[in-house]
């Protein structure tokens, strides 16, 4: 799953997976996994009533932003 | 030409912008990983301050977009991982460092992997199962909880993790697959309850 095995070791482990069924069982399920994971999508609301910020949230966020700003600058 | 990639890119990294621009989309995606809607907005907005000290270090290999949700990615994990006391997911112990024990001496299952109940990939099981996910995530190892998070979730290649965590390449496969197994194992204890 995370390096390409030489032929020979990848026919083994077919071989292997093809005799003992937990062994494929553990590999299709780790497989969904992935097909979940990699298709990660953010939650798709409503198209009348998208959860949002609300305006007060983003003022508070935004000034947050800035003070973190002015404690990187430093004091002038 | 040189000059308006750079001016777009800087304006891109105003933090003034980002709450306009990627607010709302962030807070959509906390939420699809956690019901308390007051947490989702903290999450964001330590997702700002997190892409703020961390702006000049972004290089644009990515969209904004996709690197502020990246930040809140792991943002969720360390939510989880403080609320894991909290929550009621039965706990798999010490997973990450368990893994041997799916196997005897003679190489044979001794934890057989259980037949899941439902399917994953099916579309309206997603949304479910990726929240247990994150929870379950919570329970690794904060380096095995990065591994796998840069690997199946933002699709990174080995070689790019090892170089993020600092670590070899066959330290990264044994990471990835003591993660896998853990997460696999939480996901069956904890949703799809596992037949014999």
């Amino acid at each position: 799953m995370d390096r390409q095995l030489p032929l020979r070791e990848r026919m083994m482990i077919w071989m292997h997976v093809l005799m003992c069924h937990l062994c494929f069982r553990y590999k299709r399920q780790l497989k969904w996994m992935r097909l979940v994971a990699e298709n990660e999508i953010p939650y798709e609301p409503s198209p009348d009533d998208p959860p949002k910020l609300s305006s007060e949230t983003k003022k508070l966020i935004k000034q947050r932003l800035h003070q973190e700003l002015q404690n990187e600058i430093g004091p002038f | 030409m040189g000059n308006q990639m750079s001016s777009k890119h800087q304006s891109d990294l105003n933090p003034d912008l980002w709450v306009d621009r990627y607010g709302d989309a962030l807070y959509r995606f906390a939420l699809s990983k956690l019901t308390d809607t007051a947490a989702a907005q903290d999450l964001v907005q330590e997702t700002f301050v997190a892409a703020l000290h961390a702006r000049k270090r972004f290089k644009g290999q990515a969209s904004v977009k996709t690197w502020l949700i990246s930040i809140l990615r792991h943002k969720v994990v360390d939510y989880y991982r403080k609320k894991t006391r909290e929550l009621t997911i039965e706990s798999t112990g010490t997973i990450a460092e368990d893994t041997d024990q799916y196997f005897n001496h003679n190489g044979r299952w001794r934890i057989k992997p259980g037949k899941w109940t439902a399917n994953p990939v099916k579309i309206y099981e997603q949304k479910e199962f990726l929240k247990l996910l994150y929870q379950c995530l919570a329970h690794l190892p904060e380096r095995l909880a990065k591994a796998f998070v840069m690997r199946e979730l933002e699709g990174l290649e080995t070689d790019e993790i090892c170089k993020a965590l600092s670590i070899t390449a066959t330290n990264s496969w044994v990471m990835l697959y003591r993660a896998r197994t853990a997460i696999r194992q939480c996901i069956e204890v904890n949703w799809l309850k596992a037949e014999a």
